[in-house]
């Protein structure tokens, strides 16, 4: 009896790994680039952003990036871009100084060198990066990140219409050093993506209040090209 | 009116579209127009958004149209989701056919457009364009087939459903037979109670979740 449960146990475990795996094989790589404003000659009444470098000829002939998709850092100036690059892609963007490449094996743990890349990017970038350590692996930091993107982009699209970070605020800011009303609405941003704030406090600075909802999945779910996080 | 919302624009031609539709106004001199049973935008530089006015649909929400590709010169058939503002506060989700082959998910604010996934996909005469939002999860249909793995963007959580497009003529590029509708939520099986007695327990196993045991 107790092999019958533990088979059909199995069974329904393999039922839940299967699309995870099959999205595991599409070789789906992440990329931290800058934000582009391009010139769109079809529509001049209107100003375009997308990923630098996935315009056509960016990395050369016949190297285009045709299918992606992105986690945009909403008014900061970055993306997560992911697709599944050639290796001619992967070497090209790899080698762009302001480009942070994510290895294939999302599932390795990040080395010291690019500890120190990452938490500059994610410091200037008001996501905050004192977090990330080699203990941790690019698929864990591209989570974390994600969720604090995630809330701002809430935060800032439905809530504050603008960023949280004008006027001299930083993540070293404190809560009780924000308008009331400010604090209301990221309590109400985190909220409405299922995010738990019951032990953020005043006194709390702006990235330890990120850190605790970091550690929280949002209700509706986070992927970026297939890649749950 | 009762959801799903559906137009044929099967009635006599409007300039600006009017009756349940409301323009969103980037460009006082570029409309969304129904001329000869089809909707197209008057100007062959800019961009035009309508929004369905007759309903309040859920924020989980979907947008679909059929698009009619003919003429010469660049040109974007959009269906649009949780959008809300005029003008320069236009803010929502964007779905973009575009005659370079490709479709186009855009975040807009206002008078900016950032695009949040592209996928080559060649212009299809008489295809429904849709695309759907639940929660943050944005996906992109093509005829009824998914073109693109979901994407996430949490930017807007509600608004209204819509369509738009840049240029075209009714004779060539126009879109037609649009629908707007409330995304059905499924609830979760049931735990059978085979799975109970098995378990012990009156929920399915947890998921695996990538990663975390890395």
């Amino acid at each position: 009896m107790w092999i019958g449960r533990r088979a059909i146990l199995l069974l329904l475990a393999g039922l839940t790994l299967t699309p995870v795996l099959a999205q595991a094989q599409t070789n789906v790589q992440f990329y931290i680039v800058p934000k582009a404003v391009v010139a769109d000659s079809d529509f001049p009444g209107l100003v375009t952003v997308r990923p630098k470098y996935v315009g056509a000829g960016d990395l050369g002939v016949d190297n285009d990036v045709v299918g992606w998709t992105a986690l945009n850092f909403g008014s900061e100036s970055l993306y997560i871009i992911g697709f599944a690059p050639t290796p001619a892609q992967d070497s090209a963007l790899s080698a762009k100084t302001d480009v942070l490449a994510f290895p294939s094996n999302m599932g390795a743990n990040v080395s010291a060198t690019a500890v120190t890349k990452i938490q500059g990017v994610l410091e200037t970038a008001h996501i905050t990066g004192d977090w990330v350590n080699t203990g941790l692996t690019y698929l864990q930091v591209a989570r974390i990140t994600a969720r604090i993107v995630n809330f701002r982009n809430r935060l800032e699209g439905t809530y504050l219409l603008q960023t949280l970070f004008a006027a001299g605020v930083t993540v070293d800011t404190r809560l009780n050093q924000l308008p009331a009303g400010v604090v209301q609405k990221m309590n109400a941003a985190a909220q409405s993506l299922g995010l738990d704030t019951s032990t953020i406090t005043n006194s709390m600075t702006i990235r330890q209040a990120f850190a605790i909802l970091a550690q929280q999945a949002p209700t509706s779910g986070l992927s970026i090209a297939g890649i749950t996080l | 009116m009762s959801l799903p919302a559906t137009d044929n624009f099967n009635r006599a031609n409007e300039d600006p579209i009017a009756g349940s539709w409301t323009e969103m106004l980037f460009d006082t001199l570029v409309h969304m127009v129904l001329q000869s049973n089809g909707v197209f935008c008057n100007g062959t530089d800019d961009y035009a958004f309508a929004i369905w006015n007759a309903d309040t649909p859920a924020s989980d929400q979907y947008s679909q149209a059929v698009l009619h590709e003919g003429g010469t010169g660049g040109r974007r058939w959009l269906v649009n989701v949780r959008m809300t503002g005029s003008g320069g506060t236009v803010t929502g989700y964007a779905l973009a056919q575009s005659t370079a082959n490709l479709y186009l998910l855009f975040s807009i604010a206002g008078g900016v457009a950032t695009q949040i996934a592209s996928v080559s996909h060649n212009v299809g005469d008489g295809h429904t364009m849709k695309v759907t939002v639940v929660g943050t999860t944005l996906t992109m249909y093509d005829n009824g087939s998914q073109v693109s793995t979901p994407v996430t963007d949490s930017s807007y959580a509600t608004g209204v459903f819509g369509l738009g497009m840049l240029g075209g003529t009714v004779a060539s590029s126009y879109l037609d037979d649009w629908e707007g509708g409330n995304m059905v939520t499924v609830p979760p099986p049931a735990v059978s109670n085979a799975i109970r007695k098995l378990t012990g327990s009156a929920t399915r196993p947890a998921p695996f979740k990538p990663g975390l045991a890395r």
